[in-house]
């Protein structure tokens, strides 16, 4: 029923009455495939369930044709998802001879640009290219296939050793290609899209050295992890990955979209963004899905650092004025290119709307994120634990917690004079064990071992009216500025 | 008048359209709307009347529907009750739930009121009996037509019967539970007499009832069984706190229909089948001989494998029927009200702890379906099935129909029955399709050094997903292994669970196949049984016990030479032949990955302690808080790691001399300062063999290298990462000065790798391939340095803008100054000679060139591309000397070369 009023829909819509006028700019290209070749193809589709499976992964020949140069192409459907080939607009990999390459490419994807929230990924691509982050080449174009009308697709060049060279990037990688979902459950699941070429055997130990960062020994010795960690990845990089996917709303970092290689030449997994999508704005303190970047964010030093580079960003108009415009220039290419597509499968009532949400979406990540990131609260409450005018000596215990949604960072001031001051390690009491304190430390709202701290300040001896001061101050870790505090007691 | 019409017409034709449209909508909300969701939860249900008018209309239907005439008449009998206790025992029913903790209304003991009736057989002949009605729940006993239990007096029973019990049809499935009992007759299971028959109760029409003698000495005695045994059943409805008792946590729950006089009150077997439900049970090693002493496991197996053909989930705490034959011991199980269900996965437990323990074992699951897969196979068995259903159908349909007091229509019976019908092929269908699902993940690995040293070839992971469980049967081995075979020297080990190999692994026989395989490789057989079982786990569960992810349940082997046969890289990965346990055809290899454990097996030390280094390399002295030295003579074995966070510095005039493919990896910078008179020399221990590198990787402090003198070095992978120069820093600035780099073995005398370069008075001599190589260098200088006679090229570059000046570069076989990928060069004041490039330009570089000498190379310039994904090169020339050189220029595949000025 869904179909028929899409149908109809699509039918008296004016504008597909209109052949589309392609910008400047924006390649087109014409592919041929033979008719019985489609129709196998498309019988071969019906059969298939809700994942693509091998068996619907078949190549078939076709004469791809961009500024009157015909290339012989092997074609095939992608997309693990049905959206992406059940209907009659598909998204395809196109693998170009090796002696004939396109624009130097070997491999590219032609996606459904819905599929990519329209011009939200190449808004993302943009981001992640001025984060120095890995990015394969993507952009607008419109296709025509056996003579139908152009329609509009994102190319994305496909992940071969040639488009890590023309990046200037070693090609001494393995890229890693998960199985959908249970990808973190067993190493026996992964596979490469690259395989580095300094190893003798095709193996997998540098994805099983990733796997047991979560899975294993390693994982459960919180030293060891931490040392592995630093030791597997730029710290830089991943902050920097992390920060560009919670500007997209971080929500597509599931098994099957971790894009990662180790790189042979550094000894470093390097995070790729990949199909991040974009959604409605997500909390700060909500970890990623993923059990990977769930375990690399958990410590709140890692996360302090992507925020603090989210707030450099958020704090920049000039770079955000540049990324909406960027984002509004894409959509106009868009436009002048969906509303005439007359395969494609919403109507452009439905897109339009999208277009809209997609937007929306932009902004409403940017002000949640420099929203919660300039928030950081706390409940404190403290207690006289030992006072003593013989000794000269008083200790007087602070329990704060740490309410986010921003990590803060609580240090000594200097209004009680001569004291030292001394985080509890655990029983609440003061006693030897207790760590003496000299720089800021973090308090961070979502600590696995809970948001109360507990700390004391010992000092001289003052009387009752000698101080009103807690003898602490909390900041904002990012921002620098006081946090919000509510006093408990006494 | 004409106008009107045609006005009334246009409307009448509105309207017409309008209530066709909500026709058509109101059909399709009541094809997509649950009927129970209307009746429930719509106004429909509350309009008063509205549901008792449908069921009027539905039962207004019921004469339309005959059904075909029974091949056999159903034996009738009549049951009248005595009035004035009939109403007693109604009056007794529940009509509220006992508790809040129960779920329906139920038959408690205070209901359970007998009455005195006339029973009469179809004979004629008259029977006193008590009845009363039965069954826990009120599906029995709330409505006009109730389930009874008939008791005879001891001295006049009903054909061999003391007690007998007439079951509402519906609630056995209607055919299901004869056909479950014709099934446990095959595989030799006690089950009660079960037959259709009719009833008139009271003076009723006939009533179709399932007819099944109740529990007791006698009915056991005639199926040719022990009448002195326990036999026991579950239940529920004696606590307030629950409906149904949870009998294998108290044994206290249990109770017994027939009793073996010998031993009243004894529930000492009982006891021990609750110890064998405890949560984790099956792992005990002797859990299954426990097991064997007490329960008749071939019945056990027998018993789960009709369940699985009946798709079945009604045996959890109620519906366990067990006898306890004190002749041999032992308990048997009795298949009772398994209905008939939907399939569902295999990966499902059977639904009380006891059965849930049993069947984890895997040698007991994997036998249950074995027992279901040679019952489905058989054609002859399935169509016999299907053959009784229908026969059974013919039975009952029309008395089904006919039955006046039953509670569904005769719509709704029509509609059960073929449901039932088709959940029966469905079933075997499913089965048929969920047995062939075996799936396996493999992981080989290449032990670590020290697993190679104890004789640990290969360690195999497998992992089973379900849904039948694999076998490893075939090993292809190499034929280096053959020899080993016969005499037990390759050994293959079962890990016992700590994922090490040691003396509590299980030792797996091995024995060579006669026939080679299709390459001619020679192959082991893995002798099969438990040993070689690769079973699945508990699949994951949700809150109501439906499965909801398949397991990854992991069994590792280890592949033993139990000498100094060892295998070689290119021996790996081994070919495995792995089947499904039950079919017998190759199990499904969804994933199959090969890991070396050597690539990684000292990364720990890169981040060990300072403490734990100088423990590992007392050579190393310590110095300050942080730091470690060297100073005098040293020759290093091995690979040395430095690990983070170290300050390491090497004194002037020390002499390492490196073993053959030894290393030294920093993950520190190295202040590496001699002094002309006193250099830092790195030399071969043996001048023909050639050590490893001596690497610096990731260190954030800036390295300086000076006044150092290496040689005889080549190339390495340590910790997963790739050294190709002999010197190399990758990721950690430096700066070399006053250095000589030379006869290195491998690809590049010195490689630097995304670093800012500084290099100043540096001499590359007789380096077999490359003497420097820079790659995706940030920006830098190479100045005032030599390079003469390296095996390839003297300067390679990549993916660098970089500066080189006042630099001499000859006798390279290849090109003098290489300059590839993206890389933009200024190269001034320099000299390149007797190279067969003087200078190449590849792969979209742009070079620019100024007072440079060419001399007497092959090509002074050449530029091309070399990789089709790049576009032309460029090179700029000027003020440059061209002498004595074969050619000058070489510009290919859209190359531009500009000369100015030139000499």
């Amino acid at each position: 029923m869904r179909t028929v009023i899409r149908n109809i829909h699509n039918r008296v819509d004016v504008f597909q009455v209109i052949p589309a006028k392609i910008p400047e700019g924006v390649p087109f290209y014409s592919i041929k495939i033979l008719d019985d070749d489609m129709r196998n193809l498309n019988t071969v589709l019906q059969n298939e369930g809700n994942v693509l499976s091998d068996d619907g992964r078949i190549w078939i020949s076709a004469n791809f044709v961009n500024n009157n140069h015909v290339y012989d192409v092997k074609m095939r459907v992608r997309g693990d998802q049905p959206n992406h080939w059940e209907n009659k607009k598909k998204s395809w990999r196109i693998k170009f001879n090796k002696n004939d390459l396109f624009s130097g490419m070997r491999e590219m994807n032609l996606i459904l640009p819905e599929d990519r929230a329209w011009f939200a990924e190449l808004l993302n691509n943009k981001r992640a290219k001025d984060m120095n982050l890995l990015q394969p080449p993507m952009r607008y174009v419109a296709v025509s296939i056996n003579n139908s009308r152009p329609m509009l697709y994102l190319e994305v060049e496909h992940w071969t050793v040639e488009m890590f060279e023309k990046q200037g990037r070693s090609s001494n990688i393995d890229m890693f290609k998960q199985s959908f979902l249970d990808t973190f459950k067993d190493i026996s699941m992964w596979d490469t899209y690259i395989d580095s070429n300094s190893q003798n055997l095709h193996s997998l130990e540098s994805a099983n050295l990733l796997l047991s960062i979560i899975n294993g020994d390693n994982a459960r010795n919180s030293s060891v992890l931490s040392s592995l960690i630093d030791l597997l990845f730029f710290e830089e990089e991943l902050a920097l990955w992390y920060a560009h996917s919670l500007l997209a709303g971080d929500g597509h970092v599931v098994g099957d979209n971790v894009r990662l290689f180790y790189d042979y030449t550094l000894g470093k997994f390097v995070p790729v963004p990949w199909d991040v999508y974009l959604f409605e704005p997500k909390s700060i303190t909500e970890l990623p899905i993923n059990p990977l970047w769930k375990t690399l964010f958990a410590s709140a030093e890692k996360r302090l650092m992507t925020h603090k580079i989210l707030w450099a960003y958020l704090s920049d108009q000039k770079r955000i004025d540049e990324d909406l415009q960027y984002a509004n220039e894409q959509r106009e290419i868009i436009e002048s290119i969906i509303y005439k597509d007359t395969q494609k499968y919403q109507t452009n009532r439905e897109i339009r709307k999208d277009l809209n949400r997609r937007m929306e979406q932009i902004l409403a990540n940017m002000s949640s994120l420099k929203e919660e990131i300039s928030t950081s609260k706390a409940k404190v409450s403290w207690d006289t634990v030992l006072e003593s005018k013989d000794e000269n000596r008083r200790v007087v215990s602070i329990d704060v917690i740490a309410e986010g949604p921003e990590i803060s960072s609580i240090s000594k001031d200097d209004s009680f004079g001569d004291s030292s001051f001394y985080m509890d390690t655990g029983n609440s009491q003061y006693d030897e064990t207790d760590i003496l304190i000299s720089e800021d430390v973090l308090l961070d709202p979502i600590r696995n071992e809970g948001n109360m701290y507990r700390f004391f300040i010992v000092g001289p001896y003052v009387t009752a009216s000698g101080s009103n001061s807690l003898g602490i101050k909390i900041i904002n870790s990012v921002t620098g500025k006081p946090a919000t505090l509510e006093l408990l007691s006494p | 008048m004409r106008r009107l019409s045609l006005i009334f017409g246009i409307l009448g034709f509105i309207i017409a359209l309008q209530l066709i449209g909500a026709f058509v909508l109101a059909i399709l909300i009541y094809q997509i709307t649950p009927n129970r969701v209307l009746a429930e939860q719509t106004f429909i249900g509350r309009m008063p009347g509205a549901l008792s008018m449908v069921r009027v209309a539905d039962r207004a239907m019921n004469i339309f529907y005959r059904g075909s005439k029974p091949n056999e008449p159903l034996q009738k009998y009549s049951l009248d009750i005595d009035k004035d206790q009939y109403r007693e025992l109604l009056s007794a029913l529940p009509t509220n739930l006992p508790s809040p903790w129960y779920g329906n209304l139920y038959l408690m003991d205070e209901n359970k009121v007998w009455a005195d009736a006339v029973f009469t057989d179809e004979e004629g002949e008259t029977y006193d009996v008590e009845v009363r009605v039965r069954g826990d729940i009120f599906n029995h006993w709330a409505y006009n037509k109730k389930s009874w239990r008939v008791k005879f007096s001891n001295d006049k029973l009903f054909h061999g019967m003391s007690s007998l019990n007439l079951i509402l049809p519906e609630d056995r499935g209607w055919f299901a539970e004869n056909l479950n009992v014709d099934r446990a007759r095959k595989f030799n299971l006690l089950h009660p007499p079960i037959r259709f028959v009719t009833v008139s109760v009271n003076g009723s029409g006939p009533l179709l009832y399932t007819e099944i003698e109740h529990w007791n000495k006698n009915m056991l005695e005639k199926q040719k069984y022990s009448g002195d045994v326990n036999l026991y059943s579950s239940g529920g409805g004696n606590s307030y706190f629950q409906q149904w008792n949870p009998v294998f946590d108290f044994v206290e729950y249990w109770e017994k229909n027939v009793e073996n006089p010998a031993s009243p009150d004894n529930y000492e077997e009982v006891e021990q089948l609750i110890v064998l439900s405890k949560e984790g049970a099956h792992e005990d090693s002797q859990y299954l001989e426990r097991l064997k002493s007490i329960v008749d496991v071939d019945h056990l197996v027998s018993w789960y494998a009709i369940s699985l053909l009946a798709g079945s989930r009604h045996v959890t705490d109620f519906n366990v029927r067990m006898f306890f034959d004190t002749s041999t011991g032992k308990f048997q199980p009795i298949p009772w009200d398994i209905h008939l269900y939907a399939p569902r996965t295999l990966l499902t437990l059977p639904g009380n702890k006891f059965l849930n323990e049993v069947f984890r074992v895997p040698t007991l699951r994997l036998a249950a379906y074995n027992r279901v897969w040679e019952y489905i196979q058989d054609d002859a068995q399935i169509e016999s099935d299907l053959q009784k259903v229908d026969s059974y159908i013919n039975q009952i349909e029309r008395y089904a129909y006919r039955d006046s007091l039953k509670i569904n229509s005769n719509r709704q019976v029509k509609k059960q029955i073929e449901n039932l019908k088709s959940l029966v092929s469905e079933n075997f269908n499913f089965l048929k399709n969920e047995l062939k699902v075996s799936e396996v993940l493999v992981a080989q690995r290449i032990p670590d050094s020290s697993q190679i040293s104890r004789g640990i070839l290969l360690k195999l992971e497998l992992t089973s997903r379900g849904v039948a469980a694999a076998s490893l049967d075939e090993i292809h081995i190499p034929d280096v292994l053959v020899p080993l075979v016969q005499d037990n020297r390759l050994q293959l080990w079962r890990d016992t669970g700590d994922g090490v190999w040691d003396e509590n692994d299980i030792s797996v026989s091995l024995s060579l196949r006669d026939k080679p395989d299709k390459n001619d490789g020679r192959v082991v057989v893995v002798k099969s049984g438990k040993n070689s079982l690769i079973w699945p786990g508990d699949a994951e569960l949700d809150e109501n016990g439906r499965a909801v992810s398949a397991p990854y349940t992991k069994h590792i082997f280890f592949l033993v030479s139990r000498d100094d046969t060892r295998l070689k890289d290119s021996d790996y990965p081994l070919n495995l032949d792995i089947k499904n346990a039950v079919t017998g055809k190759k199990a499904d290899v969804i994933g199959e990955v090969l890991l070396d454990e050597r690539t990684f097996e000292n990364l720990w030390q890169s981040y060990a302690s300072r403490e734990d280094f100088l423990n590992r390399y007392p050579f190393f002295r310590p110095e300050g808080e942080n730091g470690v030295y060297l100073s005098g003579n040293y020759t290093i074995q091995g690979t040395v790691v430095v690990p983070t966070n170290i300050i390491f510095r090497i004194e002037p005039g020390t002499v390492i001399r490196m073993g053959k493919d030894a290393s030294i990896l920093s993950y520190s910078s190295v202040n590496m300062i001699g002094s002309q008179g006193r250099p830092i020399v790195i030399e071969p221990e043996n001048e023909n063999e050639p050590w490893g590198v001596f690497a610096v990787l990731n260190a954030k402090e800036p390295s300086k290298v000076k006044w150092i003198n290496a040689s005889g070095g080549g190339e390495a992978t340590i910790n997963g990462t790739k050294f190709s120069g002999m010197i190399a820093f990758h990721n950690s600035p430096v700066t070399i000065l006053d250095s000589v780099i030379q006869k290195a073995t491998g690809d590049d005398g010195l490689n630097l790798k995304y670093v800012y370069v500084d290099i100043n008075r540096v001499r590359f001599e007789e380096n077999a391939f490359d003497g420097l190589d820079i790659d995706m260098a940030l920006s830098g200088v190479i100045e005032n340095s030599l390079f003469i006679n390296n095996g390839n090229d003297g300067i390679d570059i990549s993916g660098s803008p970089l500066v080189i000046r006042n630099t001499e570069i000859e006798g390279s076989s290849d090109k003098c100054i290489s300059v590839g990928e993206q890389s933009t060069p200024l190269i001034y004041d320099t000299t390149v000679r007797n190279c067969h490039y003087g200078l190449a330009v590849k792969d979209d570089s742009h070079a620019k060139v100024e007072r440079m000498l060419f001399e007497k190379n092959d090509i002074a310039i050449g530029a091309y591309i070399k990789k089709n994904i790049f576009q032309a090169p460029s090179v700029t020339v000027t003020e440059s000397v061209f002498t004595r050189n074969e050619e000058n220029i070489l510009a290919l595949s859209g190359a531009v070369i500009t000369i100015d000025s030139a000499k």
